[in-house]
């Protein structure tokens, strides 16, 4: 059985990561290299009776600058060379991509050259010939591939294992560097003989066709125009938020059934079928299982909203996004590419705040880190969705958009802030990124991507929800024997803050309380008023049904979902009547004793300054973690102290001028 | 000695074909524009300017580039088709 050791090399943007999935399936994980922040990834494949070790090199322009990624790549090829190297190069992008193509040459690894994207280069009119190609680098195989539609992988294989071809080192003669030049200088010269060399390869390899040049360059100057640009991404903005809760509405009702009805059931009848006394009944119906329930109730929003990213992501939008927002973003001393970490956060602050490794500038990736929690993440949507149906149901959707908006804003102002006084306002980097050219979304990488992070997202989520409902349960239950839930510990806890929230209108337990249960995931305020106002007890028992009869159910609702999701799916490419009226009724129905019990305790002044405290304060603790992981607890602090005075100042402003209009 | 020919990027005419002169950048910005393909002597355009960052195209590549980093290019005008 042979062995060898192969690494994927190329630009960013260029495939490599489709092309590294494709090889090895499932096979694979992922690291970091020591010392450093940067994600390697290790994989298995077999081809015959070869056993293929692959390692993914992060993408790179080259090897030679002062980057993480580049040091990698260049200690890693130089100091332990594996057996090859395939490189995987944009063929729409030919020459900038032979950059690293002739330095990895210079290294003497056999090498496979992979030319991606024949499909968009085709599309653009770009013919390669891959003979003469192949011979002007010294006779490498270079095989071509579109990896959108999975052409090429077998010839790839096959080269692998095939015996690699003599070939000629290629030789640029640079001259030697000699005491009187600089490092820099030189390095310049070399870079400049390298392109030299390119362009001389191209005028023999590459033939473009005129006129399909031209229609790319529409678009992209329609994408980017100075007055087309910003209000073409609030277009696709608007039908991907459209999307992210409509078409998941269908699922979430349905996982809301499962876990409200049959696995409750199921697990009451279980144990008191066993004879467990009804505490524990409670905490593990009550407790465990209705909190994790409304956890992953949640689940097919974040899978939604992943998937549309990606699609934006491997498409090249989000490129032309962040060029448009670029001019925004420098009055708060960030530029265009801080854009899509802060895009990431309206799914779920945590990849978000990981997000922010893209860029460079240390200061730019805290500042804009610092602001990711104002990005109105996905957990907080169910408390917005409950409230405004309680308090304004005939504008429910336009207080959903109000908050998201008010985020923003904030986000805007604070980032202003935070610029001139912490960074003094310098100019935290220069915007230097590639619009990689137009190309199909793989499918496969797409779907690969939004499981990813939405199981990611599930298992943080999902175990430190499942303990803070449990402590919660505890909370509310102890002492033991109480018959109020205001004399218990959280109604202890609540009571002690309520005081604070006075001025903003909610001086009372609940709502206090429910703030602190939301410090540890937004998905939890809800549960903590259900609980609290111990809705489960005013609901009418279900109906006796048989485990068959429940599985006929689940069978049949699920059918059902999937119609709704298609029925969704199409309304929101057709703006004309919309099922949502339906929607909002059904969920008004669910949760109608929670918003009775809600009116109780607020007026929709107060609801209203609540939502915004709930949209400013404190993201959830996997968020906190995740901030003090890449920042550490100087500027975590920080974000802290913001989460908290941003709010309070917000929602007590909102309610006082609110009662001084007259809308108390 | 300043020529009189050489103009800043950000006063390039959209869509015309300019030549690059220098670059007149700290070096680990300029090392990283050189190995994109800004070589002395590369002849390329710029495709967008909004007022903000410009967009260029060069060697079939797209790039913003920030505003204050493109007045640091000089660039030559250029007669011709690519």
């Amino acid at each position: 059985m042979k062995k060898i050791y192969i690494a994927l090399a190329g630009n960013p943007n260029v495939g490599k990561s489709t092309l590294f999935n494709q090889l090895t399936g499932g096979d694979q994980h992922v690291g970091n290299w020591p010392g450093k922040t940067v994600a390697v990834k290790h994989g298995h494949f077999k081809v015959e009776d070869t056993q293929i070790e692959i390692i993914d090199l992060p993408g790179t322009y080259s090897f030679s600058s002062y980057s993480p990624e580049e040091e990698i790549t260049h200690d890693f090829l130089v100091n332990t060379p594996p057996d090859m190297v395939i490189n995987v190069v944009d063929s729409s992008n030919f020459e900038r991509n032979l950059y690293l193509t002739v330095q990895i040459l210079e290294t003497g690894i056999p090498t496979i050259l992979l030319l991606n994207m024949q499909d968009v280069a085709y599309a653009h009119g770009m013919h390669i010939d891959t003979e003469k190609l192949s011979a002007q680098l010294g006779g490498i195989p270079v095989l071509v591939s579109s990896a959108s539609n999975g052409r090429g992988w077998d010839k790839l294989k096959k080269q692998i294992v095939a015996p690699y071809p003599d070939i000629k080192q290629i030789d640029l003669h640079y001259r030697k560097i000699t005491e009187k030049d600089t490092e820099y200088e030189y390095g310049l010269e070399t870079a400049s003989s390298r392109y030299e060399f390119i362009s001389e390869i191209s005028k023999n390899s590459l033939r473009q066709e005129k006129q399909k040049v031209a229609i790319s360059e529409k678009v992209d100057s329609i994408l980017t125009n100075r007055y087309l640009g910003i209000p073409i991404f609030l277009v696709i903005m608007y039908f991907v938020f459209n999307l992210v809760q409509n078409v998941s509405a269908p699922f979430l009702n349905w996982l809301d059934y499962l876990f409200t009805g049959p696995f409750s059931n199921w697990a009451t009848s279980l144990l008191t079928s066993a004879n467990s006394p009804a505490w524990v009944t409670s905490l593990v119906v009550d407790g465990v299982i209705n909190s994790i329930g409304g956890v992953l109730v949640f689940l097919p929003s974040l899978y939604v909203m992943f998937l549309l990213l990606a699609v934006l992501e491997h498409s090249g939008y989000l490129a032309r996004a962040a060029y448009v927002m670029d001019k925004l973003m420098s009055k708060i001393g960030l530029h265009g590419k801080s854009f899509i970490p802060m895009i990431l956060g309206f799914g779920c602050n945590v990849p978000a705040i990981y997000a922010t490794r893209t860029l460079k500038n240390p200061k730019a990736r805290v500042l804009t880190a610092l602001l990711i929690p104002f990005m109105s993440c996905s957990a907080k949507l169910p408390v917005y969705i409950i409230f405004s149906l309680a308090f304004f149901p005939e504008n429910s959707n336009m207080i959903i958009l109000i908050m998201y908006f008010t985020g923003i804003m904030v986000a805007g102002l604070v980032g202003t802030a935070l610029s001139k006084l912490i960074f003094k306002g310098e100019s935290l980097s220069i915007l230097v990124m590639e619009l990689p050219n137009f190309r199909r979304p793989s499918l496969q990488a797409v779907l690969k991507y939004a499981g990813k992070h939405s199981g990611e997202f599930i298992k943080k989520a999902g175990t430190i929800i499942a303990v803070a409902s449990i402590g919660l349960w505890l909370l509310l239950n102890l002492p033991l024997g109480i018959e109020n839930p205001r004399d218990s510990y959280f109604g202890a806890v609540g009571v002690a803050i309520s005081p604070i929230m006075e001025p903003a209108g909610f001086g009372n337990w609940e709502a206090s309380g429910a703030l602190v249960t939301g410090l540890i995931a937004k998905e939890a305020v809800i549960s903590t008023f259900n609980q609290v106002y111990r809705i489960d007890e005013i609901q009418d028992t279900p109906d006796e049904t048989t485990f068959i009869e429940d599985l006929q159910n689940i069978a049949v609702s699920f059918g059902t979902t999937i119609v709704d999701t298609g029925k969704e799916l199409l309304n929101t490419f057709t703006p004309g009547i919309t099922l949502f009226a339906e929607e909002s009724d059904s969920e008004t129905e669910e949760n109608i004793f929670l918003i009775k019990a809600l009116n109780q305790s607020f007026t929709p002044l107060s609801a209203f300054s609540y939502l915004i405290f709930i949209l400013l304060y404190i993201p959830c603790v996997p968020t906190i973690a995740a901030f003090r992981h890449e920042f550490g607890w100087k500027w975590t602090s920080l974000a802290i102290f913001n989460s908290l005075a941003v709010p309070w100042v917000m929602s007590v402003g909102v309610f006082q001028i609110g009662m001084l209009l007259g809308f108390g | 000695m300043i020529n009189k020919k050489h103009i800043p990027l950000t006063s390039a005419p959209k869509g015309k074909l300019v030549k690059l002169i220098s670059i007149d950048g700290g070096h680990s910005i300029t090392r990283r524009l050189v190995e994109l393909g800004l070589t002395s002597g590369t002849i390329f355009k710029v495709v967008q300017d909004s007022g903000g960052p410009l967009i260029i195209n060069v060697r079939n590549s797209k790039i913003a580039l920030g505003r204050g980093m493109a007045m640091k290019l000089l660039v030559d005008l250029v007669d011709g088709e690519e």
